[in-house]
């Protein structure tokens, strides 16, 4: 077995990314792998971690999800807070302004489709590792999947009406 | 993804598909990204750390239980005072002495600390629980007493040195638990005087919630590693205090 260093070495890297691409803030990131490593860490000294990618994968995904919901209830979702303090050219801005309003809509989401679209679309994972990850059936996925994808295209348009008035 | 997934993309406004693709390209900044490893890789230290200081308070509650014991077992025995009168006088002497010579510590080690460089705040540890536990624990012990024993048989002058040691201990467990850390001219203090010579290395763990883990030279395994919360903010102050008193390596 590995020590403790080796695996942080190893998955806590892409336990970030994945932090990242929801998230999208450096704060935010790092409070929420460190969080789910510390639940990992009493589960490595336990010896009782059988599939770490798919562990961190699923515990980080649920506290960044988690987070980006709080974070809409707490009225966060104004993308301009979000912006670089440095000013940058207006296409930048405005990217970065989408990022944070397809957040925004993923945050209102039943968790299961947030969670299955993210390792979707944001992590590649294919539909196998997905249900590995999530711990439920293929056809669960496919349903989740097909949910989320039908309801975002709902938020996406009002949103994107508001946004161009 | 396979073929459909992109399909489904290419379905939504322009703006959420390049929105979607840089969400799933867009790398975190470096820094930060090695910030965050470096701080979950500490957290074995951290959580070691506390992990020890339990097992030392553990370890400390039944040497004195044991002691408590052994002593009762003499009054008993040899001038057959009551068992939980005898138990109790022990506990009080026991208790009164370890709440002397810890307010005595405190005094001469700040003495010894030489004068406050930088008050880093009173800082509210784990130990806080302990707190309602002692209260608890009286609690028990006065009930016991009031139910087995005549108090009028006891007289006053008992009642009230358990008054007095009550007491005693309740500002002596407040202050365990809600220790300050100073940097002081000699060393830091924090329920105790550490002096510089005596920190082997230091690192810091987490970041909203910031720890300092100081491992001490000592020949005592369980001893050694000090951990203490701190305020965020106070991190580069306390840095730069300790790289300019210490030798150590830094190890995150």
């Amino acid at each position: 077995m590995s020590t403790w260093s080796e695996f942080v070495r190893e998955h806590g890297p892409p336990a970030y990314r994945t932090a990242w691409r929801i998230l999208g803030h450096v704060q935010d990131c790092e409070d929420v792998v460190q969080e789910s490593f510390l639940e990992i860490y009493r589960l490595f000294v336990a010896g009782k971690i059988e599939k770490p990618r798919a562990l961190i994968h699923r515990l980080v995904m649920f506290r960044a999800l988690d987070a980006l919901r709080k974070r809409k209830s707490m009225g966060w979702v104004d993308p301009a807070k979000f912006l670089d303090a440095a000013p940058g050219p207006r296409e930048l801005a405005m990217q970065r302004e989408d990022e944070q309003r397809l957040r925004a809509i993923i945050a209102e989401l039943p968790p299961r489709q947030a969670s299955v679209f993210c390792l979707m679309h944001f992590e590649g994972l294919t539909h196998e590792e997905i249900a590995e990850v999530e711990e439920i059936s293929l056809n669960a996925v496919a349903l989740a999947l097909h949910k989320a994808r039908a309801r975002l295209r709902e938020l996406m348009l009002p949103s994107r009406q508001e946004h161009l008035q | 993804m396979n073929i459909d997934d992109k399909g489904w993309e290419r379905e939504l406004p322009e703006d959420f598909q390049g929105a979607i693709d840089r969400v799933r390209k867009g790398p975190p900044p470096p820094d930060s990204l090695e910030r965050s490893v470096l701080a979950v890789e500490g957290i074995a230290m951290t959580q070691a750390a506390w992990e020890r200081a339990a097992m030392n308070a553990q370890m400390l509650a039944v040497f004195v239980l044991l002691a408590d014991f052994a002593g009762t077992a003499v009054l008993v025995a040899a001038f057959g005072f009551h068992p939980l009168l005898a138990f109790m006088g022990v506990s009080y002497v026991f208790s009164m002495l370890a709440f002397l010579v810890g307010f005595y510590d405190s005094i001469h080690g700040k003495i010894r600390a030489g004068d406050l460089v930088l008050d880093c705040g009173r800082i509210v540890t784990r130990s806080k629980g302990s707190f309602p536990l002692m209260m608890l624990y009286l609690s028990v012990f006065g009930v016991i007493i009031l139910g087995t024993m005549d108090l009028q048989q006891i007289g006053p002058l008992p009642i009230a040195a358990v008054c007095v040691w009550a007491v005693t201990g309740l500002l002596y467990w407040r202050m365990l638990s809600t220790g300050s850390l100073q940097v002081r001219t000699h060393g830091l203090w924090h329920h105790g005087f550490l002096p510089w010579d005596r920190i082997e290395s230091w690192s810091w763990v987490g970041k909203t919630d910031l720890t300092l883990v100081i491992l001490r030279r000592g020949w005592l395994p369980y001893l050694r590693r000090v951990a203490v919360p701190l305020p965020i903010d106070l991190r580069p102050q306390v840095e730069a205090l300790l790289k300019a008193n210490t030798n150590p390596s830094e190890s995150p």
